[in-house]
């Protein structure tokens, strides 16, 4: 089967297909802005399924003419909804005017990767065909190997926002080995980073409840994810992400430190891991969209 | 009442769905015979469901139109037992709004055998391929004078003293026979000649080289205007106007000024799917026209034919009585000695590329040239690609494009002073740099421009590291062999040289001199449509290129391959369209100096085509018919 993914190389390298580099099979193609005739290679290629990171970007005109089944991966924040009533912050009313352009009926299949917007899905109208978490690229995001040390307590990844430097400030002058990347670090180096760390913190950028991607990447890595409150649980790998409502102070994050030195990876969560694996999800969503497919009564 | 229908398709999935609309709307049964697509009409067809529908298979190297409307005609009458039976194309449609208005028009003939409907061509208002009947149709003035369409009443089944003429335009007595045929003028069947731009292509394009294959038109002088056309189409592009008053017009040729155009005050109601070209349609229209390089002998009984039912079982067949239905013979194989040997062979590598599209495709002589870019990338997988004469960036954009196609981490180099020469004209060159450089920085990383003389760039190049060399520069032979051997030895060993302009013989070019002297000494290949490329390999037996001196060596696959090379590369603009990607590297920003460079460009590439169809072997061999016609006033 010829796979191919589209998607900026910064941001989705962390979820291409499993063995890509070598498999000639897989076209992995890195997003330019602007002007989007790269697409036609994609549509020369003859992919027998695409997955699309940020499928809003892309103009329907080359999406039609692409061979295959064409999946639609929505990876941008939405608002939350209270009351029946969308309740925009500054990140996630700026990406609904982004969203603003998707063709959706150019893809046969329309994921988001939080269940915990459904209600806001539903408000807008999308018409999205299921809930996922992004899938990672599990043959660089695992646990190490052997025994090898993780010389960081507490890593955060992820840009600065009035929120995170409210919550995470005091550890740059705590007693923990604290590292915050900002920005830069994605693929092997960025799953080298967790297996050299402890615990892996999630702060969202806005405060509200959500899903982020890192929880699975981190946690894939076997770290211990200690995150504010999540929009819906986790869809796997539960017991390595837990929601700590608690204040973060240093006591406490000592504590997951203690029971992440008592956490040994199961069995279980290498196959919940591995069920997060990008060609998981693409042979699943596949499976789902191909008899209709094929019988040209799709898109 | 009850109201049936024939049709015949081959290749129609664009517009099938609309077409099963009326079908749906107007009729109780319907038969349709699938002359050998190679689209997904047949899947169309039977994804609508319908019992009302059934649906047989026609093997013919010609198109029996005639003969096999007459079998069906006959059968379909005493079977189903229909009061009307209507004879219809896929690109034919109703003048009436739903059911209970035809069947009122129809209650006032049925002591006629037949009615006789006239024939009015509409053009859809745009033919960029989108959906034909979201907007107005243009209308032709009056329906045509000569021809009809026919409809079949009941009466007739009882009689076999009549046959269907060639596209149902016509009943036909026999032995005398009296029919009583109602000639209706109040009421025109629609006729849609042309749906698109590249429709139309792929229409006169299979239609020429039907005529061509079968001749015998031909000799009766019938049918030259559509080889012509088909030749027209291929070396030049046409307006819409001159597309739409070709379809007014259908099927005779446009006057030198025609009629004022109306808009058509019917908007088919009836109506409710989409006019889609996809590329799996477009696909199925080139392995259409591939398919036409039929085995000789076929060519000679172009009036033979089988029909099979969905089981395979043979319903009828030409010269013989109806086989009866459920005895199943094996229906004969269409050899198609184009899928045997070196093309079956490399079919991956040759063939398969040639239907990729370039990222861009800004004014050019070389479009022609596209698709064999992609088969050579495919091939080769070179490290270094290097092109002398850039211009445009044309060809180094569809080379860029191969690359990333086939995930080539190639070094795509553009040498060029954007000064122009004699052959290229003097051009506003700092725009077009600055555009082509700003797109590919953007769009293809790996590709880069050296603004400089030839000579100049050629330190820059370790000896032996040029994996495939373009040379496109000035097309003197002086020039052009200065071109080739001062960087001959930048070449790899087992490297690939192309030459373009080998067929153009005038204003001074030289390179088919100098490919003259090239061919005796090494194994090449050329292509004559674009003006002319020429491909040098330099080393026959190296792995990668084998595919390629299979080619080479074998004469008769290299023909069919030019040709198809040809017919894949004349809808290249039009698929272009579809994405808005055909045009200048500028954009509007860029100013009229931009624009002013791609006019002359193409006004040059307008030039040289003329010059190039005067002084080609074809237009030099068929002067005598051409003569011959103006003589006859034909």
């Amino acid at each position: 089967m010829r796979i191919a993914v589209v998607g900026h190389a910064t941001w989705f390298a962390n979820h291409y297909p499993e063995n890509r580099q070598n498999d000639l099979n897989v076209l992995c193609l890195d997003v330019r802005e602007g002007d989007y005739s790269w697409l036609i290679v994609l549509r020369n290629w003859r992919p027998d399924v695409t997955l699309f990171y940020r499928p809003e970007l892309y103009p329907e005109r080359f999406l039609r003419n692409i061979d295959g089944v064409r999946i639609a991966f929505l990876t941008e924040p939405l608002p939350a909804v209270n009351n029946g009533k969308l309740e925009p912050t500054a990140e996630s009313a700026l990406r609904l005017q982004v969203y603003g352009g998707m063709a959706w009926h150019a893809y046969h299949r329309r994921l988001y990767y939080d269940s915990g917007r459904a209600a806001t899905a539903a408000i807008l109208g999308w018409p999205v065909d299921a809930y996922r978490p992004m899938p990672i690229d599990t043959t660089v995001f695992h646990p190490p190997s052997t025994n090898m040390e993780r010389p960081i307590d507490a890593c955060f990844v992820g840009k600065a926002t009035p929120h995170r430097i409210a919550r995470l400030e005091y550890l740059r002058s705590s007693g923990l080995r604290f590292l915050w990347v900002a920005h830069g670090v994605h693929g092997g180096r960025l799953a080298r980073l967790f297996r050299r760390s402890r615990v892996v913190l999630n702060v969202h950028a806005d405060g509200v409840a959500a899903q982020e991607p890192r929880l699975y990447l981190a946690a894939a890595c076997g770290c211990r994810v200690v995150t504010e409150p999540l929009s819906t649980p986790p869809a796997g790998l539960r017991p390595w992400i837990v929601e700590e409502p608690r204040d973060w102070t240093e006591r406490v994050v000592q504590e997951h430190l203690t029971a992440h030195a008592a956490q040994r990876w199961s069995s279980t969560d290498e196959a919940e891991r591995l069920a997060l694996g990008v060609r998981r999800l693409l042979a699943d969503e596949y499976a789902v969209v191909r008899p209709v497919f094929e019988s040209g009564a799709a898109a | 009442m009850k109201l049936a229908c024939f049709t015949m398709l081959r290749n129609e999935s664009s517009i099938l769905e609309p077409f099963l609309d009326q079908i749906d709307t107007f009729f109780d049964h319907a038969t349709f015979l699938d002359h050998e697509s190679t689209d997904d009409s047949v899947e169309t067809v039977r994804d609508r469901g319908s019992s009302a529908i059934e649906l047989h298979k026609l093997k013919a190297p010609g198109y029996p139109q005639a003969a096999v409307a007459t079998l069906f005609a006959r059968r379909i009458l005493k079977q189903s037992e229909p009061d009307f039976l209507f004879l219809l194309d896929c690109d034919e449609f109703l003048p009436f709004s739903d059911r209970s208005e035809l069947e009122s028009f129809l209650r006032g003939f049925k002591s006629f055998d037949a009615l006789s409907l006239r024939w009015l061509n509409i053009c859809p208002s745009r033919l960029d391929g989108g959906n034909i009947f979201s907007a107005p149709f243009l209308r032709a003035p009056e329906p045509s004078e000569t021809i009809t369409k026919v409809v079949l009443s009941n009466r007739l089944a009882s009689r076999d003293d009549w046959t269907v003429s060639q596209g149902y335009h016509l009943l036909l007595p026999q032995n005398g026979a009296a029919l009583r045929v109602a000639d209706v003028e109040d009421r025109q069947v629609y006729h849609v000649p042309i749906q698109s731009r590249t429709q139309f292509h792929f229409k006169i394009a299979a239609g020429a080289r039907r005529l061509q294959q079968e001749a015998v038109n031909l000799r009766l002088h019938q049918g030259w205007h559509w080889v012509e056309l088909a030749r027209d189409l291929g070396f030049r592009q046409m307006s819409d106007d001159a597309l739409t008053d070709i379809a007014l017009c259908y099927p005779d040729k446009p006057p030198p000024r025609p009629a004022p155009r109306a808009k058509l005050d019917f908007t088919f109601p009836y109506i409710r799917s989409l006019y889609q070209e996809t590329a799996g349609s477009q696909s199925g229209q080139i392995i259409g026209l591939l398919r036409q390089f039929a085995h000789p002998e076929e060519a000679h009984q172009p009036g033979s034919f089988t029909v099979t039912d969905a089981t395979g079982a043979v319903l009828f067949s030409s010269g013989g009585p109806i086989v009866p239905e459920g005895t199943a013979h094996p229906a004969p194989r269409l050899p198609l000695d184009l899928f045997n040997g070196t093309l079956a062979e490399h079919y991956s590598t040759l063939v398969e590329p040639l239907f990729s599209l370039p990222a861009k495709l800004p004014p050019t002589a070389w479009a022609g040239h596209v698709p064999f870019m992609f088969s050579l990338f495919h091939t080769l997988r070179p490290e270094t690609y290097v092109e002398l004469g850039v211009h445009n960036g044309a060809s180094l954009i569809a080379a860029a494009t191969a690359a990333a196609t086939y995930q080539v981490p190639t070094a795509l180099v553009g040498v060029d002073s954007w000064q122009g020469d004699a052959h290229a004209g003097v051009y506003e060159g700092e725009s077009i740099y600055q555009d082509l450089k700003t797109y590919l920085s953007a769009t293809f990383p790996n590709a880069r421009l050296e603004r400089c003389f030839f000579s100049e760039a050629i330190p820059k190049f370790a000896t032996g590291s040029v994996d495939i060399l373009h040379i496109d520069g000035l097309h003197t032979y002086d020039a052009v062999k200065e071109d080739f051997t001062s960087w001959f030895d930048r070449v790899s060993p087992t490297g690939v040289i192309l030459f373009h302009d080998i067929s153009v013989f005038e204003r001074g070019f030289g390179v088919h001199l100098l490919w003259e002297e090239l061919k005796e000494r090494f194994l090449t290949l050329e292509f004559h449509h674009s003006f002319g490329l020429g491909v040098v390999l330099l080393a026959p037996e190296d792995e990668r290129i084998k595919p390629l001196a299979a080619l080479a060596r074998d004469k008769q696959a290299m023909r069919a391959y030019r040709s198809l090379v040809a017919d894949v590369a004349r809808v290249l603009p039009e698929r272009m369209d579809a994405y808005g990607q055909r045009g200048t590297i500028s954009d509007e920003a860029n100013g009229a100096a931009a624009r002013l460079a791609a006019v002359e460009a193409e006004l040059d590439t307008a030039r040289r085509t003329l010059s190039a169809v005067y002084s080609s072997t074809s237009w030099r061999v068929s002067a005598p018919v051409r003569m011959l016609r103006r003589a006859l006033g034909t």
